[in-house]
């Protein structure tokens, strides 16, 4: 499953129900290969994504489904607390995660942030198949915030690819002077 | 008829103006600067406490984006902190949504305060929210009329400033 599948598959198991896309990757291929009048792009403003889908949850009363990734999820933690908190919120907080979760290297459990926050209810996909029916069975019936994992295995992940300019994420050439010396 | 007894009765009267002219829901941070009107608030219709402005601004986006009539109450340090909500989701999107600020804050501000009191001015302006001040010696219902038209009729963003010294937590 890559980034164009998932988001396919979302936008088609979604129906009309409201479906908030975070900037970046997703909000680009969902705008280009499944664009549906239930969408919502935000094309800046990492994490705000989540706290939008808490509000149209919040107003409509039905299903709603937020497409994040790891960035917006970090960035905005106050959105997972306050969902978690709303423990009857219709909210489906879709994360496309192109990262192996790897605890010792400092990268974050986000299912285990989600479950810290509040969330009644996580779940890890890895397959289309399952994520399609995972959506499908929530927009019949979500009866609180649910928080989904979708692992993608193609590099072509919204937090690979942002607004096509290359980041370095690694070599100390890239860290301040006084965070090198620490190191 | 006393400070106290006359700041109350203001704290009543915009809660009740802000209820009757559809605002809802009421969204806010832990905010002493508007702790007395968020009181009120939540007797009368509810409030919805969350952590940080950002968030309390993208909730009230979402649910104006679903057809409702939210407010965000928020100190007057909010906008500037939110910047980047107000600037990438309510302005470009104009989004119809009312901020209520204090302003005015405590006599003596913490100079920490200030430059961001500063810029929250400045981010209203600049995002081109249109401010309406509320005097809280005078009937609230034609300032709250005024940004109900901008919101519900004209479906802008608006910000009513409210003091913070009539509406905040007593000293």
């Amino acid at each position: 499953m890559n980034v164009g599948t998932a988001v396919r598959a979302i936008a088609s198991a979604a129906g009309g129900r409201p479906v908030v896309f975070t900037s970046g990757g997703a909000a680009r291929i969902a705008r280009r290969l499944a664009d549906r009048p239930n969408h919502f792009y935000l094309d800046s403003g990492t994490g705000l994504a989540s706290s939008i889908g808490i509000g149209v949850a919040l107003h409509a009363g039905n299903t709603t489904l937020v497409v994040d990734d790891p960035d917006g999820v970090l960035t905005n933690l106050a959105a997972l607390v306050t969902a978690g908190m709303l423990t009857d919120l219709p909210l489906v907080h879709i994360v496309l995660d192109g990262q192996p979760v790897r605890p010792a290297s400092g990268r974050a459990d986000l299912c285990g942030l989600a479950i810290a926050a509040g969330y009644p209810r996580t779940y890890t996909v890895d397959r289309i198949e399952r994520l399609t029916e995972l959506v499908r069975r929530e927009v019949v019936s979500c009866p609180s915030p649910a928080f989904v994992r979708c692992v993608l295995s193609d590099s072509s992940s919204p937090g690979r690819a942002r607004a096509g300019r290359a980041v370095r994420t690694s070599g100390r050439r890239d860290r301040p002077p006084w965070l090198t010396e620490a190191a | 008829m006393t400070y106290f007894i006359q700041h109350a009765q203001a704290v009543d009267e915009l809660s009740r103006e802000l209820v009757a002219a559809g605002f809802s829901p009421f969204v806010t941070t832990r905010c002493d600067a508007l702790a007395r009107l968020s009181e009120a608030l939540d007797v009368a219709a509810g409030v919805l406490t969350v952590p940080r402005d950002d968030n309390a601004i993208g909730i009230a986006a979402g649910v104006a984006l679903a057809g409702g009539h939210p407010a965000v109450l928020m100190s007057d340090s909010g906008p500037g902190s939110a910047a980047e909500a107000i600037g990438s989701v309510v302005a470009p999107h104009d989004v119809a949504m009312l901020f209520v600020v204090a302003v005015g804050g405590p006599a003596d501000p913490a100079a920490d305060d200030l430059p961001m009191v500063r810029i929250s001015e400045q981010v209203l302006d600049e995002f081109g929210i249109a401010s309406v001040p509320l005097d809280p010696t005078r009937p609230a219902a034609a300032p709250v009329a005024e940004v109900r038209g901008i919101v519900r009729d004209q479906f802008r963003p608006a910000a009513l400033l409210v003091p913070a010294a009539a509406f905040g937590r007593a000293a």
